[in-house]
């Protein structure tokens, strides 16, 4: 849910360039930091975390509209960098198939990797006091929360709104122009992000404590059968913090 | 969304359309997305709409159905459109974009065949993130495989009911189980891969890039939408 479910044509080009800029810089960080680490198992690993993240993202909650993103358990299983490739993975074979807009791949991959960088962290500091269900599920609201509101800092910074940007049916803006929010624009029509965070806000918490408890219970199971599935996400940073001479716990 | 079918679809189908090359018609995908996001009119779009319909339809492919498929942005467009002030038309706007680019990326996707698109893509994407595409779309069957046959087994024996918490457990751990058995089965296939010599990067045909007669369609229909957009405005 906290991805942004935002059509092609809306947020202004300049900020999908820049989130394709950034997701690039991430996935070139990301393919750095993997390169040596746990490479014979890294493949197959990534392939089924990022389906499995796929077939939560597609079987949404209709209700409620939301769907589970299971970016906190890529995290833990995969590790951040790892994990951050998943989450472009997963957007770009979702808007191959028209679910989320192929332009908006880039500003998703920053959110929903955020989640799998966020939850393995906060998951491997709070795993040191809780046991591996209890900071799964912490990890899961915590993270998703922030990065909710990452998503609508997102939509407040671009200030999204729709057709204005390359003129829209009341604005005789030209074909190319862009700029931020014009007065006239901004009279028209806009979202209304009070409204909308609420919206989002509301029902998300109800998806954020449904994804808690599912997240929570495979990652018990996962802990009582293969708890190094768990611990690997860590090792793999801790491999490459070794491997430029700093400590790894 | 049946992306089982969808690949049914895409390998099964012999109209003018599938024959295309992946070329052509990822370039008429990016020139009908370059439309959309152009569109200011919601003619324009319906109108693109309509000639995509057309085509799936022409293509001999259950278009109500993909169609369908396509709303399914929408629904999660609500809250957005929700939110949307500026009135009706606005709203429609949204929708209908959403609507038309999801359509249009579907027109590809059920008209190319999966493995042909990620080979075109791996032209630009890092060999980790080629190979993982694929990794990830064959992991996808293997895991719906999996978690269907255990399900069935699990409701058989009579340990899942709808309503109970127990069974919410039991989901979670039929699903921890999927997850190992698929991790398995690719780990083994990627042992497979490497016996057969692989070396950081799956080989893949350049049959995406072999133009042929049928290409002019697409490019038709992409030029067309962009001509029809700016015209329309």
């Amino acid at each position: 849910m906290s991805h942004l479910h935002i059509p092609d044509g809306i947020i202004p080009p300049l900020w999908l360039a820049l989130g394709f800029l950034v997701t690039g810089l991430m996935l070139a960080l990301a393919l750095r930091n993997v390169r040596d680490a746990d490479s014979a198992r890294r493949l197959p690993r990534l392939g089924i975390v990022a389906a499995l993240m796929l077939i939560g993202m597609m079987a949404e909650i209709a209700v409620i509209g939301y769907h589970i993103n299971l970016s906190v358990l890529a995290g833990i299983l995969l590790g951040p960098w790892l994990g951050f490739i998943a989450a472009f993975l997963v957007n770009l074979i979702l808007a191959l198939f028209g679910h989320g807009g192929i332009t908006v791949i880039g500003l998703n991959s920053l959110i929903i990797g955020s989640e799998t960088i966020l939850g393995w962290a906060v998951f491997r500091a709070l795993t040191r006091n809780l046991n591996p269900r209890a900071s799964a599920a912490l990890t899961v609201v915590s993270t998703l929360a922030l990065s909710t509101t990452l998503m609508l800092g997102i939509i407040a910074l671009t200030q999204t709104q729709p057709a204005l940007q390359f003129g829209g049916p009341e604005s005789d803006a030209p074909l190319f122009q862009f700029e931020l929010l014009p007065d006239k624009a901004q009279a028209i029509s806009q979202i209304d992000l009070a409204r909308f965070a609420q919206f989002v806000y509301f029902f998300g918490a109800i998806g954020w404590i449904l994804e808690a408890v599912f997240t929570a219970l495979v990652v018990g199971f996962f802990a009582r059968v293969r708890p190094d599935l768990l611990a690997s996400g860590a090792r793999v940073v801790a491999a490459k913090e070794n491997h430029f001479g700093t400590r790894a716990d | 969304m049946e992306l089982a079918q969808i690949d049914q679809w895409a390998v099964g189908g012999a109209s003018a359309w599938h024959r295309a090359s992946t070329l052509a018609k990822i370039l008429s995908t990016t020139l009908l997305l370059g439309a959309v996001i152009v569109a200011t009119d919601w003619r324009a779009l319906a109108a693109i709409y309509a000639a995509l319909f057309l085509i799936l339809a022409f293509a001999r492919l259950p278009v109500f159905k993909i169609a369908l498929i396509a709303a399914y942005p929408a629904l999660f467009s609500i809250l957005f459109a929700l939110s949307a002030t500026g009135g009706i038309g606005i709203v429609v706007l949204i929708f209908a974009r959403g609507c038309t680019a999801a359509l249009a990326m579907l027109l590809l996707i059920t008209t190319t065949p999966y493995v042909e698109i990620f080979a075109a893509l791996g032209r630009v994407l890092p060999a980790l993130i080629a190979d993982g595409l694929f990794a990830t779309y064959r992991a996808f069957f293997i895991l719906l495989e999996t978690f269907a046959r255990l399900v069935t087994s699990v409701r058989l024996r009579g340990g899942y009911s709808r309503w109970k918490l127990k069974s919410m457990t039991q989901m979670a751990e039929v699903i921890g189980v999927t997850f190992l058995h698929a991790l398995d089965l690719a780990e083994q296939s990627h042992a497979a891969l490497h016996l057969r010599g692989y070396a950081g990067k799956i080989p893949a045909s350049d049959k995406w890039r072999r133009v042929n007669a049928n290409d002019g369609l697409p490019v038709m229909l992409g030029v067309g939408a962009v001509v029809v957009t700016l015209l329309v405005r």
